[in-house]
């Protein structure tokens, strides 16, 4: 006999009860107030806006299954607390980031416009990302593997909202850059919206 | 050789098949049924008309030749939902227009039948006054959770999932609209 009847059955069993998709478990969610304190604050108008990098490997393979710095994304979490008497805007166009790809080429300071300089030194101002990640993520993860870091990673993410006074949001912010390295330097601009007048609170970050 | 040779390699061909075509392989495609038990009647005095694109309408999620059809429910959820927590709107007669977007729609199965699988589906919406002003925006993610179900049940297992998450959606964005300062300080405006 080939194999015998035992196992035949027990084949059969695992045949129907498999699902055989998703292997991955999908990584916990990120809770700012347990990983020490990394932030960076600033407050205009009684609102705070918090940042915090995400530039350790191990830290983002924890809480996204993956690399997202060798896949060419830099991920930003953000948290920001309304203590103003209007309501705020949050949106795509909210965040803009410059990366300077040069070392010791500091773009801080040029209020994240993309002048002459900043060009020369191969800085890059990007928006944050609104295509789907797996797309990105593609032929560096299985198949399966994507659709639970696609899970987190949209789980994760700071979506567009309304956030209403003495109310907070909080969220990744996804920038795409070029290479395998994230840059060490950045400037990382937030421009607010206010609901009643659409008045604009600028607010702005360098790397250190 | 032996004359059982031949069937036993059949059949371990037909389990190397099953195995395969558990989790990820269908050949018919799901609308889903429409259940409105997430919706209760509310009263905001807002006149919403609904403004929804083609691409909403046709929401879906897809694997292989495994589709749900995910836009027909969401687009009889969004319809009762308007009509019964807002003022009834006519063409060319209204205070705002909501506009829903999904931003993604993610299913994860389990490797196995008993293990929990999800699906989300993250929904944008926009409520617009009429010169085009943001009034208020919110996304939210509805979660449908259920066992990943075997390869008999797994697609009725997805698409009850999908119903959960859509009503979870509808549930949420309900509780959300309601209860928005930004939507109950435009109905006074009015």
């Amino acid at each position: 006999m080939l194999l015998s009847n035992n196992i035949k059955w027990l084949l059969l069993a695992v045949s129907v009860t498999i699902v055989s998709c998703t292997t991955m478990k999908p990584p916990p969610l990120y809770n700012s107030t347990s990983e020490g304190n990394n932030f960076i604050r600033k407050k205009s108008q009684n609102i705070e806006v918090a940042i915090e990098p995400f530039d350790e490997p191990s830290k983002i393979v924890k809480y996204f299954g993956t690399d997202l710095l060798s896949n060419g994304i830099y991920p930003f979490y953000i948290v920001i607390k309304n203590g103003n008497n209007k309501s705020i805007l949050i949106d795509n166009s909210t965040f803009s980031l410059s990366l300077a790809t040069e070392p010791g080429k500091n773009t801080a300071g040029r209020g994240g416009e993309l002048v002459d300089g900043t060009a020369a030194l191969g800085a890059t101002t990007v928006g944050a990302i609104l295509l789907s990640p797996i797309i990105m993520l593609a032929g560096a993860k299985s198949l399966s593997d994507s659709t639970a870091i696609n899970y987190t990673f949209n789980r994760n993410k700071l979506h567009p909202a309304t956030v209403s006074p003495s109310q907070s949001i909080e969220g990744f912010i996804y920038f795409p850059f070029k290479g395998k390295t994230v840059p060490e330097q950045w400037y990382l601009l937030t421009s607010i919206k206010t609901m009643a007048n659409s008045e604009s609170i600028e607010l702005s970050f360098a790397s250190n | 050789m032996n004359s059982q040779q031949p069937y036993q390699l059949v059949f371990l061909t037909i389990i190397i098949i099953a195995l395969n075509l558990a989790g990820c392989a269908s050949h018919r495609d799901v609308n889903l049924k429409f259940t409105d038990t997430s919706i209760s009647n509310k009263n905001i005095p807002i006149r919403v008309k609904l403004d929804m694109s083609e691409k909403y309408k046709n929401t879906q999620w897809k694997k292989g030749q495994w589709v749900i059809l995910l836009g027909t429910n969401l687009t009889k959820h969004a319809e009762a939902l308007v009509s019964r927590i807002f003022k009834k709107a006519n063409h060319n007669d209204y205070d705002a227009i909501l506009v829903p977007e999904i931003i993604s729609v993610n299913h994860q199965i389990s490797m196995w039948a008993g293990q929990e699988s999800t699906i989300s589906v993250t929904n944008k919406w926009t409520l617009l006054d009429k010169s085009g002003r943001t009034i208020w925006v919110k996304s939210i993610i509805g979660v449908g959770v259920m066992e990943g179900g075997t390869a008999f049940t797994l697609k009725t297992r997805g698409e009850e999932r999908a119903l959960l998450a859509v009503d979870d959606l509808f549930v949420q964005t309900i509780s959300e609209m309601t209860s928005s300062v930004e939507i109950e300080a435009y109905a006074k405006s009015l």
